[in-house]
């Protein structure tokens, strides 16, 4: 086992959190920066606050530890462009920040089409009086959100 | 070309501890393509977040996973610490350090009890899970719980240890370290198990990466990349390295997760060596939280994410959880493919998997 | 409790627990407290099983499953809700995913409180199952006796009947 001293260099110090503001159209171009740079997409997430939509997508990078994150500001009846096509697991994220917020993101590579987590209220971090809105017309395809899915599940 | 069929594993399954549902495509006994579907365990408690008051929404934070849980309380307070600039007191890091070590051991030991529950290898998942709850005991003693200890609050702890229990932990810990050892050689050497997880579910070094893979999955196929590098709390003073494999199979997830479970032992014993006898708990501190904080931490399964964001009301408006089973589950449908169906059980319990934590 | 005379076999489901009660639970089972010295073996085959415990409370996707577990155990069955979560929600219970405790899906004999419920309470609630399992086993088989040769009631909440007529003369002599 190394010796008690702080002079191995896998230890780094802490780091501050880099917020970078972008706007939505530059997120795709930004992602395929950040795959060049070999950076992981670490997490993506929304929040409304303000009256819009806060979307963070992280980049952590394994060699030096640092840790970027790009942030969108939209508004409720916005779009995003998947970032699934770079980085497939991303369609993980955004199926969540679909389902959970009510944010239209299109071209992902694996869509759920709401169903995810499949739950029966719409959009439940939204407040009451934002949820309803024409544009998410996915949700009212599928229907009753538990019916298919529990005929399912069987012991097996 | 064969015939191809849908099996759907879960989500009550005698093998699983949590129920995930997986629809395996399944050619002539061979997986396709595994699609998950999640949500059983989904509560929403993130939700909860602009509904309590942001020190007693520790205790929600910290429920939920029982497996995982002080890992949980630390990123929380590690967050709301960042963002108000709280400085915790030194004493206070060391202690937090020594809990959350220990609290990687009880999860790695019973890890290794399903797995090998996993085989039929009863009786080894009943000597692991022995050996835990002597580690349980000394975690009751020190913090008063078995699995969920609110030890934490935001500026430091809440309890001491005592020289006198300092003293029976290293004693205990002499023990518990070579019966472990004793153990996992037995575990290790076998050859049943080592032909069963020996050239299984390979993941290569650009695969994991591909896939965003992080704790002992992208460990064991080379990418030496451990939060603790980063220095948060005491780790900075401890000289810590990270455990790494170069093989990329289940064996390989197997050895690293064990190897953890001794450096961790080494990393408590510092720990004791090195933190100072007297000194504060806790740092006061006044106000509400304004301002976002991304922390990271590393959980015995990866590493987690904590990100709060508060604007000067008594509670949060937005908290979210990034756990490391949901960047796993992506690297876990990558290693399903081409496996054999007899093989699927054993491939989920390597990436230790925490359903309750993935779905919050 | 005297003497047990048929070993019940337990089924543990977990219905969005934080997995705290779960981990204590197959701890009751392993040889420090070891609840199998009682005859009680943890078993995966709900067809097999007589005691249902369920850890966590029931939300929105799993209250299916449970209710399905529920059906395909034979009857006489006891079951026993674990935790605070089973019990009433717990901490969750305000959260939008939830429906509440256990209780709100099958009917729930015994419950166990705790966050996470201590091995020592959850032992003590496996005991209390198994003798209302041997009661209601007693009560079953004095039921057979005297109703040798009969034809057996139907349960109408599984047959919904194509002869509403013959359904309304069952329900008045429905099984307890």
């Amino acid at each position: 086992m190394p010796e008690e001293t702080n002079d191995k260099n896998t230890i780094r110090p802490v780091g501050e959190n880099v917020i970078v503001p972008i706007k939505a159209e530059e997120l795709v171009g930004k992602a395929i920066e950040m795959k060049k740079d070999g950076l992981r997409l670490s997490q993506a997430h929304c929040s409304w606050v303000n009256n819009q939509y806060e979307v963070s997508y992280s980049f952590a990078n394994d060699e030096t530890l640092a840790y970027t994150t790009l942030r969108i500001c939209v508004g409720r009846t916005a779009e995003l462009s998947s970032i699934s096509e770079i980085y497939p697991y991303a369609a993980f994220y955004e199926n969540e920040m679909e389902e959970l917020f009510g944010l239209k993101i299109r071209f992902k590579d694996l869509d759920y089409h709401n169903k995810l987590y499949r739950i029966k209220v719409k959009a439940p971090f939204l407040p009451e009086d934002q949820r309803d809105v024409s544009t998410d017309t996915a949700q009212e395809k599928t229907g009753a959100a538990d019916a298919p899915a529990g005929q399912k599940e069987d012991a097996n | 070309m064969g015939k191809r069929s849908v099996i759907p594993f879960g989500p009550q399954h005698p093998v699983l501890p949590e129920p995930i549902h997986l629809d395996l495509v399944v050619e002539d006994e061979r997986v396709v393509e595994a699609i998950p579907n999640i949500g059983f365990i989904h509560r929403g408690l993130e939700g909860l977040a602009p509904d309590r008051d942001f020190q007693k929404y520790l205790y929600v934070v910290e429920r939920t996973c029982g497996i995982c849980s002080f890992g949980h309380g630390l990123g929380y307070v590690e967050s709301i610490e960042g963002i108000m600039n709280v400085e915790v007191p030194e004493k206070a890091r060391y202690l937090r350090v020594i809990w959350a070590e220990m609290a990687r051991m009880t999860s790695h030991l019973m890890w290794l009890g399903f797995t090998a529950d996993a085989f039929g290898f009863e009786s080894l998942f009943y000597q692991a899970w022995r050996i835990r709850e002597r580690v349980l005991d000394l975690m009751e003693m020190t913090t008063g719980g078995r699995l969920i200890y609110s030890v934490l609050k935001v500026g430091g702890v809440l309890r001491d240890i005592s020289p006198e229990m300092q003293k029976k932990i290293l004693d205990d810990l002499n023990e518990i370290e070579k019966e472990t050892r004793d153990m996992t050689k037995t575990f290790l050497d076998d050859y049943s198990v080592q032909t069963r997880l020996k050239g299984v579910g390979v993941l290569t070094k650009q695969q994991a990466h591909d896939v965003g893979a992080c704790g002992p999955m992208a460990r064991a196929s080379g990418i030496a990349c451990d939060m603790r590098m980063r220095g948060y709390e005491a780790y900075a003073d401890l000289g810590f390295e990270p455990v790494v494999s170069q093989d990329g199979d289940s064996y390989a997830r197997c050895e690293v997760r064990i190897n953890e479970i001794f450096a961790s032992i080494e990393l408590v014993r510092r720990a004791f060596a090195k933190m100072p006898k007297e000194g504060d708990l806790a740092t006061a501190f006044k106000g509400n939280p304004n301002g976002e904080y991304f922390a990271r931490i590393e959980q015995p399964r990866g590493e987690a994410i904590f990100y709060s964001e508060g604007h000067g009301k008594p509670t949060l408006d937005r908290f979210r959880l990034r756990t490391p089973t949901f960047a796993n589950l992506q690297a876990l449908c990558e290693t399903l493919k081409g496996a054999e169906y007899a093989d699927v059980p054993i491939l989920i319990l390597t990436i230790d998997p925490c359903i309750s934590c993935t779905e919050r | 409790m005297g003497k047990v005379k048929k070993s019940p076999w337990l089924l543990h489901y977990d219905g969005s627990s934080c997995n705290g009660c779960d981990i204590e639970v197959l701890a009751t089972l392993t040889p420090v407290y070891d609840a199998e010295r009682f005859g009680v073996v943890n078993t995966g085959d709900p067809l097999q099983a007589d005691i249902l415990m369920i850890t966590g409370g029931i939300n929105q996707q799993n209250a299916p499953v449970v209710k399905q577990l529920y059906d395909q155990m034979p009857r006489p069955k006891v079951v026993v809700a674990v935790g605070t979560c089973a019990c009433s929600g717990g901490v969750f219970r305000e959260c939008y995913n939830m429906l509440g405790g256990a209780d709100s899906t099958v009917p729930v004999d015994i419950y166990v409180p705790g966050c996470a419920a201590r091995p020592e309470s959850i032992m003590d609630g496996i005991l209390k199952a198994v003798a209302l399992f041997q009661k209601r086993s007693d009560e079953h088989d004095q039921y057979e006796k005297e109703h040798k040769g009969e034809a057996r009631p139907v349960d109408p909440s599984i047959n919904t009947a194509h002869d509403k007529a013959k359904l309304k003369e069952m329900e008045g002599t429905a099984d307890a």
